[in-house]
């Protein structure tokens, strides 16, 4: 057995479980060791680090036992809570939100559902990977775009007939004047790492500013805009290569790159069955 | 070359779809916070790339934080003392001419600014049921307020809550609001929400203070129940409001917060425990969830307790 405090601890757990009771300071809020071992536990099971050790020690032992207490319904932990989160949650809500009422009612749903009321406390999904006041603010975040969503599906339809939406017309993609250049492009972003990906899609799809996609990245703008030059010029690079790996001489590649794309053909239906593959987390239930 | 980023765009936006689950909000606020180790910060930005939620999501996550506008002091001219000298006179010769007795106990707070003009039916006043409950009084000035178009007089009397042991200077007189919308079922339905489409709104705020709206929640001010009480629970059925927090303090008003009530929720010699989580109304049934895992209901509005 060791001992923590006046706590026995089981030989069972990892002897860092332990230092992390310690430093989580979970005893303070009722959380008995076995408890908070079988939180650590269950992170395991749901995140299978490759080092459980350095997972353990890279969580927010702090906040998570702070979390998971007040979805225990400790009072103490409940009191520690108010006081350190509970103003954060309006300001974070406004700079999503960016609108004081739908702030507010943000909030107070949020902390509505983190008390829980007889229910399960939505703290109870907090798992210490970032901080506790990120993750509030992620929550806030998905709460705003499930609101949005539900305010669009409320659009009555004959405000949509107002808006002639019936007469809008099928929106296709132009086709690329050439087979070859589709699977050169392909290629090429396929080789891509995952964040160089993520800032040309966050660029050229979502158009989203330098400034925002620093933020998104926590880099500085001017580092966003080096990397998307130089991401740029790789990607056109590789899809010249590419073609010409098909069959495709230098001159003609260049024209293709050149060419009108209006003409691309791409199949709506089809890409809109791709892009429902996965549901969003928020309307799958429970969080993990 | 713009055919070249039509080209990037049109294909990443074919590629659009991910097979792998979305990450978690604990992952997404670990990533935007740089909290993840290379291999899994990789497959997380993989998915985002591919996931235009998840970048929705990211970006709201990642937004400035926006300035709360705070009351701003005004350096005056220094010709307006003369003003405010001669306006200190006015206010002397007017406190001296003799009149009733205002209102005491003041408990309202204005936070952003003042209520709009005051439109209420004065209703005589009904004698208190017989009280079996320990109240601790607590009275306020009835400044509650909305527009003629967000409030109706009701001329017909105010319905006196068997609770209310009405003993303060401004018991002569109570007004009354007409709810105009289908009360508030439970905390998780009334926080923040209407009581009455463009009437009063209720909310508890970051501080744990009652908050209460007239003008559709472009300002809020302060609703003083109960001295030192952190709420975590409100009610609102029409004029009729319950709040609870921090301690087991529960308070009622049936005046829309002119007045308050604390109702101390026991049963015999078994009292609440815990803070109170929820605040349920239906069918003039009362039901209380604490923290401590306790179910409180009672069938006579707050009069005996199960």
């Amino acid at each position: 057995m060791m001992m923590v405090g006046a706590v026995d601890m089981p030989d069972r757990f990892p002897h860092c479980f332990a230092d992390l009771y310690r430093k989580s300071g979970a005893q303070k809020f009722g959380l008995a060791f076995e408890e908070f071992a079988a939180i650590l536990e269950s992170l395991r099971a749901r995140y299978l680090p490759a080092d459980p050790k350095e997972f353990f020690q890279n969580l927010r032992v702090e906040d998570l036992a702070l979390a998971r207490s007040c979805a225990r319904a400790s009072d103490t932990a409940w009191n520690v809570f108010v006081e350190r989160f509970r103003p954060k949650l309006y300001p974070l809500a406004l700079s999503i939100a960016r609108d004081e009422t739908i702030a507010r009612e943000l909030a107070d749903c949020l902390y509505a559902d983190l008390f829980g009321g007889g229910r399960v406390s939505r703290l109870e999904s907090y798992g210490g990977r970032g901080s506790l006041e990120g993750w509030l603010k992620t929550v806030l975040a998905q709460q705003y775009v499930d609101r949005l969503r539900t305010g669009r599906n409320l659009v009555s339809f004959d405000e949509q007939v107002e808006a002639g939406v019936q007469f809008a017309g099928r929106s296709e993609e132009p086709a690329l004047m050439d087979a070859r250049l589709e699977p050169a492009t392909d290629a090429a972003l396929a080789a891509l790492p995952a964040e160089d990906r993520l800032i040309l899609a966050s660029y050229y799809l979502d158009r989203r500013t330098l400034a925002e996609i620093a933020r998104m990245l926590g880099v500085h703008e001017s580092t966003v805009s080096r990397r998307l030059d130089k991401i740029t010029a790789s990607v056109r690079k590789a899809i010249l290569k590419g073609l010409r790996e098909r069959g495709v001489n230098a001159r003609e590649a260049e024209q293709l790159l050149h060419s009108d794309v209006r003409e691309l053909n791409l199949d709506v239906a089809a890409r809109l069955t791709q892009e429902s593959i996965s549901q969003p987390f928020y309307r799958k239930g429970p969080l993990r | 070359m713009p055919e070249f980023d039509e080209v990037l765009r049109s294909t990443l936006k074919s590629k659009a779809a991910s097979n792998t689950p979305h990450p978690d909000p604990d992952l997404l606020s670990a990533f935007a916070e740089q909290a993840l180790k290379k291999e899994e910060r990789a497959a997380v930005a993989m998915h985002i790339s591919l996931c235009a939620e998840c970048r929705e999501l990211l970006s709201l996550v990642s937004a400035e934080r926006v300035p709360i506008a705070m009351p701003q002091h005004v350096r005056w001219p220094a010709w307006t003392a003369a003003g405010v000298a001669m306006a200190a006179g006015c206010a002397l010769v007017y406190l001296s001419i003799p009149r009733s007795k205002p209102p005491s106990n003041a408990v309202l707070v204005a936070r952003n600014a003042p209520p709009p003009a005051l439109e209420v039916a004065i209703a005589p006043e009904k004698q208190p049921a017989p009280r079996k409950l320990k109240t601790a009084k607590r009275a306020s000035t009835p400044v509650p307020a909305a527009t003629p178009n967000e409030m109706q007089a009701d001329p017909s009397p105010a319905p006196t809550s068997a609770l209310v042991n009405r003993a303060s200077p401004a018991q002569d007189r109570e007004f009354q609001m007409v709810p105009s919308a289908p009360a508030m079922k439970s905390f998780q339905q009334t926080v923040g929400a209407k009581a009455a489409a463009p009437s009063v709104r209720w909310s508890i705020d970051a501080f744990a203070e009652l908050q209460r709206s007239f003008d559709g929640g472009r300002t809020w001010e302060s609703v003083h129940a109960a001295d030192g009480a952190a709420f975590r629970a409100l009610a609102v059925d029409g004029a009729q409001i319950w709040a609870g927090g921090s301690g087991g303090i529960f308070v009622h008003s049936s005046d829309s917060g002119a007045h308050w009530d604390r109702i101390v929720v026991a049963d015999g010699d078994r009292s609440l425990t815990g803070a109170i989580a929820s605040i349920t109304v239906s069918a003039g049934h009362l039901d209380l969830a604490t923290s401590s895992g306790e179910r409180w209901t009672s069938a006579d509005g707050g009069m005996h307790w199960k």
